[in-house]
């Protein structure tokens, strides 16, 4: 195998890492509100518009993940050796592991705003602004795989 | 900029006027009511012995929620389209005043239990035919079933494949049970089973040792053929009864929908009153209120009283320690950001109202979280037809017109035009001359641009936030907070800011290209930093007793606790605001990339191209406009709030009418 194709492998290992973990999380943490908010709407129906916020917040991890993928992808035709294909596949890494993560305790979050929202409607922006608390990190996550993979030298 | 100063209201009405007078209050909507209470003796309780018969707004729902439910599925799809019925006010008040109201809900409640009932007994119907139907091959009397002195006749079902029924009845045989086939169908048999009671203890020892269904007809007489018609005929009945209640139900929903609506919509308004009403400060003819109005509106309250003879009303002062409700009062430009404190928490009534500090910083901080300019011109398109379109909803249409305006501008000095679709249909050249800032998503001096910019706001923000703590207590004569707690922390920041950009540290850090501060301004700072680092350390704790403590709790306040740390800290943290305008970006691009890919597929390419870059940016600016807005309001609270502002007040709550369901006119 020769070092392009070797690097090649990597590289698309580290985006299919960035989104896939995120976007795991991002399935995982939405799992938790959404069945809070399906319990919730038994009872009130109405209150959809606000349970939604909640439910589809831990979904931006993946799309941190997959805007890290897509920066990966567009640089996949330019890499020629091991060692870029290795930069890569780590440059994924922060917003992939720490997608993965934060939203998962993030669609926890939200599963207690849930629980607020059902007893108190009107308070459904201060559970939101609770659970992107936890976004923060993903956030950060995102920027520093955002600096690595432009750092990554290409010849 | 401020909270709006109140007037506070005594109010004394005899019985007689007291209804009409609670009415024209609400009317004006201005006024906050609460009961008077003497504080010597808590008041007593005035049993208000309301004898007459009392409809209450959640029966009224009930019923409502019984018609809405006995329509066909066309008719609620036509009605969840129709909007707010329009009432005329003389109509408002003949229907709020008819008698009729009890009836129609008894009959309509009527109605609805006995479909209810029907409902019941058709299952419970269903249930049996369906438990007859499986031995409907069984034409004998189910009466010969059973067990008799000298044998037993059983009925039993199998779910057997012919190879195994075989192996069966050979062991039937051989147990003494005489039995016929009545039906196969599939693997589905129903056998009729017979045995002498002699041969009853092995027959019935084999039967318990294999699976099969056994009919249970207790209760029944005759065929199961007489039995299912009998049953169908009372289903039949019952089914008859439920479409005639229904047609009734419809009848009433056609006639008295909307009264009842509109009924409802009375009665909550007049649950307001009657609240008043009962927890007023109860004497044998009069009623005594005490209640708050804006000073400018005060003139308006005082003419009510004009009308009614046997009310007064007097301005008294506030207790000092009493808690003033608070009405938010800002100029119209700023008023739309109203809602960011409103939902933080309003101040407390002698605290600034930091709603103009907010609205700038909002509007900007927004329009970063997007910084495509594509998508702030919708902004501003939908904030005009919501402007002209929706009289009620104005104050949300300025705001999405101030957010759209900054996303434009983001967006330019970004270049960011739904993503990045000039390098598709063409002005690439044009659009990136607004780009001063360089593009974040192709050039690393873009990105470097929108990093700095974010961490330059927040600098600016949370300095600014120190500013007006300083000022805010200085107002309020708090001389210790403003000169040992604010002032010197405002000099530290600053002075290491600067000494950081006029050294090599942040060149290497990349947050500049070359020192800003000529290199002897170090020197000079440090003597300004090291008085205003000692004050810290000695004052930030000074209700601490013991020095020792005292001095190690002002050491932390200068270093973790609250300190040089926490001001990093919410610096870095403004720099959410480049992560979500290149998400933003980032999926802008990869929309235009997939959709112009698809794009190449012959004739039908055009129109994937169109539709998926018009779901494609729908898509993004709905996920991006749920970040920016709640990432936008972090910042304010966590960041820029916790340098000087608590909230903690109580929102001034007028007595208004309410039209929740109607839309009332003249």
């Amino acid at each position: 195998m020769s070092d392009q194709t070797l690097g090649l492998a990597l590289t698309v290992l580290g985006a299919a890492l960035a989104a896939g973990l995120a976007g795991m999380g991002s399935a995982i943490g939405i799992g938790y509100p959404g069945r809070a908010a399906t319990g919730v709407l038994a009872e009130d129906p109405s209150k959809f518009g606000s349970l939604f916020l909640l439910v589809v917040l831990p979904g931006t991890q993946g799309f941190y993940g997959f805007v890290a993928a897509f920066l990966i992808i567009g640089k996949i035709a330019q890499v020629t050796t091991i060692m870029q294909g290795m930069q890569f596949l780590f440059a994924a890494l922060p917003v992939g592991v720490v997608g993965l993560i934060s939203a998962i305790h993030q669609g926890k979050v939200g599963a207690a705003g849930v629980n607020l929202v059902a007893k108190r409607p009107k308070e459904v922006i201060k559970g939101v602004i609770l659970a992107a608390m936890v976004e923060t990190y993903a956030v950060l996550g995102l920027l520093i795989s955002f600096f690595l993979i432009n750092a990554v030298k290409l010849t | 900029m401020a909270v709006a100063k109140l007037a506070k209201l005594l109010i004394i009405t005899h019985k007689s006027d007291e209804p009409e007078l609670l009415k024209a209050l609400q009317k004006r909507a201005v006024v906050e009511i609460n009961p008077y209470v003497l504080e010597e003796n808590p008041s007593i309780s005035s049993s208000s012995d309301s004898d007459s018969y009392k409809i209450d707004d959640r029966q009224i729902k009930k019923i409502i929620e019984i018609l809405e439910g006995c329509r066909s599925r066309k008719e609620q799809k036509v009605a969840s389209k129709a909007g707010k019925y329009v009432v005329k006010k003389t109509e408002y008040e003949m229907i709020g005043n008819r008698e009729d109201f009890k009836d129609i809900i008894e009959e309509i409640s009527g109605y609805d239990n006995e479909i209810k009932n029907n409902e019941i007994k058709i299952a419970e119907i269903n249930n049996k035919i369906n438990l007859l139907k499986k031995w409907q091959y069984f034409h004998g009397n189910i009466e010969d079933l059973g067990r008799f002195k000298n044998f037993v006749i059983r009925l039993a079902g199998f779910r057997l494949k012919s190879s195994e029924f075989k192996k069966i009845s050979g062991q039937l045989h051989r147990h003494n049970i005489a039995f016929e086939l009545l039906n196969r169908s599939g693997d589905m048999l129903a056998l009729i089973l017979a045995y002498h009671n002699d041969f009853k203890p092995e027959a019935e020892e084999y039967l318990n040792s294999i699976s099969f269904d056994e009919a249970e007809l207790d209760g029944y007489k005759g065929t199961v053929e007489d039995n299912i018609n009998n049953l169908i005929k009372s289903l039949k009945y019952h089914n008859d009864r439920k479409e005639i209640l229904l047609k009734l139900l419809r009848d009433m929903d056609s006639r008295y929908y909307r009264d009842l609506i509109i009924y409802l919509d009375y009665v909550e308004n007049n649950n307001d009153i009657e609240e008043a009403l009962d927890s007023n400060f109860p004497t044998e003819n009069a009623s005594v209120y005490t209640g708050w109005v804006a000073n400018k509106e005060k003139n308006k309250v005082f003419s009510l009283f004009d009308k009614f003879k046997h009310s007064k009303i007097y301005e008294i002062e506030p207790k000092e320690d009493e808690e003033l409700p608070i009405i938010l009062d800002n100029k119209p430009v700023f008023k739309p950001f109203e809602l960011v404190i409103n939902l933080y928490g309003v101040p407390r009534y002698f605290e600034i109202d930091p709603t103009p500090f907010v609205s700038l910083f909002f509007a900007l901080f927004f329009g970063l979280c997007l910084t495509d300019a594509g998508y702030g011109f919708i902004f501003i398109i939908l904030a005009a037809i919501i402007y002209f379109k929706i009289k009620t909803a104005r104050k949300m249409a300025l705001l999405i017109f101030f957010l759209g305006i900054f996303t434009v501008i983001a967006g330019a000095l970004f270049n960011g035009w739904f993503g990045d679709l000039p390098a598709y249909v063409g002005g690439e050249k044009f659009f990136s001359r607004f780009a001063l800032f360089g593009d974040p998503m192709k050039s690393e001096s873009g990105a470097m641009n929108f990093f700095r910019l974010a961490l330059l706001l927040g600098v600016i923000q949370v300095i600014f936030g120190l500013f007006i703590k300083l000022f805010d207590n200085i107002r309020k004569k708090n001389y210790g907070i403003a000169f040992l707690d604010t002032l010197p922390w405002i000099i530290i920041v600053i002075s290491l800011i600067i000494i950081l950009l006029s050294g090599d540290i942040a060149v290497n850090m990349q947050i500049v290209d070359a020192p800003i501060f000529p290199s002897f301004l170090p020197g000079i700072l440090i003597w300004l930093l090291i008085p205003a680092a000692l004050v810290i350390i000695l004052f930030s704790a000074r209700e601490q007793k013991s020095w020792g403590f005292r001095l190690f709790m002002g050491f932390l306040n200068l270093t973790i606790v609250n300190g040089i740390t926490s001001f990093l800290g919410d610096f870095l943290s403004y720099i959410r605001l480049m992560a979500l305008g290149l998400v933003t970006a980032g999926i802008g691009v990869a929309i235009n990339k997939i959709a112009f890919q698809l794009g190449s597929i012959p004739v039908i390419g055009i129109i994937i191209v169109i539709l998926g870059l018009i779901f494609g940016h729908i898509f993004n600016m709905g996920i991006n406009i749920l970040g920016g807005f709640v990432h936008t309001l972090r910042l304010q609270y966590v960041e820029f709030f916790s340098k000087f502002y608590e909230g903690g007040g109580r929102p001034f709550k007028e007595f208004k009418e309410e039209h929740n369901y109607i839309t009332l006119v003249d």
